[in-house]
């Protein structure tokens, strides 16, 4: 009985020494932050047509900021590298607007879609964005449809040099 | 019956009981289960507060660190570490090489922790105790994603040091409730355990009290057997067993009355046709001079013989008066000494037998009871013991004390008891005595008939000693 009663104690004060919060070892906390990049990912086309990653600033940005590098194309050592979506002209103050939904990205481009030539175009705005996003953490699965201020949007699309 | 295991003995007194055992048991095992409950909730409970808590933290300072590190050139100076350590509040430290930037207070961060950041690629937590309480260490290698997903080590590191106060505050809480609901479940316990014991110890007692009455003769002693359980079980046991031996017992008395009737039925035909016999006898006796001498041997044995048979008829007879209850003491006022003396007398025994005695010693007997008494002890003393006896007579207020000792070789060890048994002989080698084998018997019956005591045993010169008892002033009928 008595070895009983003392078992029984020693139980109760363990379970109840059992809730507080004690110093612990290194434990594994999921995943770290990204994020940093040698620079914003743009793609141009060389001679050939065929996608080029180049980094003409030091840090990685925004979507946004990759898509009015592109626009722009500040780029001073593009050399021979041209691009399909050159505006030119068009102001770099421009807000585009980017909404991230699952796997989607939907970016809503302040052109019409004629200013893009053709499918090449397209491709560069979209391997731009998945770069960027990518490079940010995001999932390299993800799709990317493109809207205008004429002309239709996209479908979802997926880079031709990035896709998984 | 032996309930108790050797083991229970060492329990302390105030436990040995059957019902403060029941109580402790219930009592113990209620509180041990609401301690256990309330421990199981409050220890999840801490546990997931914990890891929320952690999670947020980590997960804050990851986020905050992803949405800054976009706009910060690689390989980054002192002013991009800066521009971190501004993102997140509170101590931290940001490293990228030999760069190093750091706000407040960071000493708490580990080498364990270190060690687990450079070159991992997940964020590393670690609960330290400090000297301002306990603080949770976020280790945080930031990593360089490359356009196809892969990831690798930027060199750039950040620890923060983040106060538990509040959680290890909200944990005790929780655990302070918990001991709070076991003690509640303590009075509680106490209240149903009572509850419990009491119907359960009911019949228990109440089988106590029945065969405590069975025990003492109360053989109509029975339970009533309320429902269906292992109680209610014994208690039918209990009333078939007792209601056995009821009848075993009732059975047994019959048998015994149908033997005594039979014994007095018997000694009682006898006695006309043994008083004729004994008539002739006594008449043969008168001619036994004029018979011839071989016939005279034959003639004398006869007649002791028919003498014989009538003593033992008239004991048989007068044992069949006591059992029946039939006898009843005649009291008088008696001289003690005067009824001892002529009883010898009347039996020829003076000359063989010692009278110690007071002069004068009045008492209130049955007159012819104690002579009984005397006769039967100083008879057999004379019989199996030798010479001299002696008849000690002695009286208080209350009680008269008669001793008869001989000088013979003493009680055989151990008879003691079974010497006022019917028919019993000291020397069963001796089949056919001069005695009935109910003297003593019949001795016995006089002396418990006054409400007396006899005792035998032996002397310290080993002679036999028959001690009697009477109250010497019996109420008279």
């Amino acid at each position: 009985m008595r070895r009983a009663a003392s078992a029984l104690c020693v139980l109760l004060v363990v379970l109840l020494a059992g809730c507080t919060v004690r110093p612990s070892e290194v434990f594994d906390g999921g995943d770290a932050a990204t994020g940093v990049a040698k620079g914003t990912p743009v793609y141009l086309l060389d001679s050939e047509g065929d996608l080029v990653l180049r980094r003409p600033t030091s840090g990685l940005g925004t979507i946004g900021q990759a898509l009015r590098l592109l626009f722009t194309g500040t780029d001073p050592d593009a050399g021979a590298l041209h691009s399909r979506v050159h505006l030119g002209s068009v102001p770099t103050a421009l807000d585009i607007p980017v909404a991230i939904s699952g796997d989607t990205i939907t970016v809503r481009l302040p052109i019409p879609r004629r200013r893009v030539y053709g499918a090449k175009g397209i491709d560069q705005i979209v391997c731009t964005v998945l770069a960027v996003h990518i490079q940010r953490g995001g999932s390299p699965s993800s799709k990317v449809v493109l809207t205008f201020t004429a002309g239709r949007p996209t479908e979802s699309r997926t880079c031709p040099v990035l896709g998984r | 019956m032996r309930l108790r295991s050797p083991r229970d003995v060492r329990a302390p007194r105030a436990l040995r009981g059957l019902r403060p055992r029941l109580i402790a048991a219930c009592v113990a095992v209620a509180v041990l289960a609401a301690a256990t409950a309330s421990w199981a909730s409050a220890a999840s409970a801490s546990n997931s507060l914990l890891r929320s808590t952690q999670q947020r933290i980590a997960d804050t300072a990851a986020r905050g660190i992803t949405d800054t590190a976009p706009a910060l050139v690689y390989p980054p100076d002192t002013g991009d570490l800066r521009k971190i350590r501004d993102a997140l509040d509170g101590p931290v430290v940001v490293t990228y090489e030999s760069l190093r930037v750091q706000a407040g207070e960071t000493a708490a961060i580990t080498e364990q922790l270190r060690t687990a950041v450079h070159g991992g690629d997940h964020l590393a937590l670690q609960r330290v105790d400090s000297a301002t309480g306990m603080k949770l260490l976020v280790g945080m290698p930031v990593l360089i994603t490359g356009v196809d997903g892969q990831q690798r080590p930027s060199g750039i590191e950040v620890y923060l040091v983040r106060d538990l106060g509040e959680v290890v505050r909200q944990v005790n809480a929780l655990t302070r409730n918990a001991i709070w609901t076991s003690a509640l479940a303590l009075p509680v316990a106490v209240l149903l355990a009572l509850l419990a014991a009491r119907g359960v110890l009911r019949p228990v007692r109440e089988l106590r009290g029945a065969a405590r009455k069975l025990a003492a003769g109360d053989l109509d002693a029975r339970l009533r057997p309320s429902g269906a359980d292992e109680l209610a079980e014994l208690a039918t046991t209990f009333n078939d067993t007792a209601a056995s031996l009821q009848s075993s017992i009732s059975e047994l008395a019959r048998m015994e009355a149908d033997s005594r009737r039979f014994v007095a039925d018997v000694s009682h035909e006898l006695r006309t046709p043994l008083t004729t016999l004994t008539s002739v006898a006594e008449m043969l006796e008168e001619d036994l001079e004029r018979m011839p001498s071989d016939a005279r041997a034959s003639i004398e044995l006869a007649i002791a013989e028919t003498r014989r048979l009538a003593s033992l008829v008239e004991d048989l007879m007068e044992i069949a008066r006591f059992d029946a209850g039939a006898a009843q003491p005649h009291l008088e006022r008696v001289d003690v000494p005067g009824v001892v003396r002529e009883c010898l007398r009347s039996r020829s025994w003076t000359g063989q037998v010692r009278l110690d005695s007071p002069e004068e010693l009045a008492a209130v007997l049955d007159r012819r009871r104690l002579d009984v008494i005397v006769a039967n002890l100083v008879g057999n003393a004379l019989r199996h013991g030798d010479p001299p006896v002696v008849v000690r007579l002695s009286a208080d207020e209350q009680e008269l004390h008669l001793e008869v000792i001989d000088n013979g070789p003493g009680l055989p060890e151990g008879i003691a008891a079974q010497l006022f048994d019917r028919f019993y002989k000291a020397d069963s080698s001796r089949g056919r005595s001069a005695g009935s084998g109910l003297g003593m018997a019949i001795t016995a019956e006089n002396v418990w008939l006054h409400g007396g005591t006899i005792e035998a045993g032996n002397t310290d010169s080993a002679g036999a000693r028959f001690a009697v008892t009477l109250p010497r002033w019996s109420e008279e009928t």
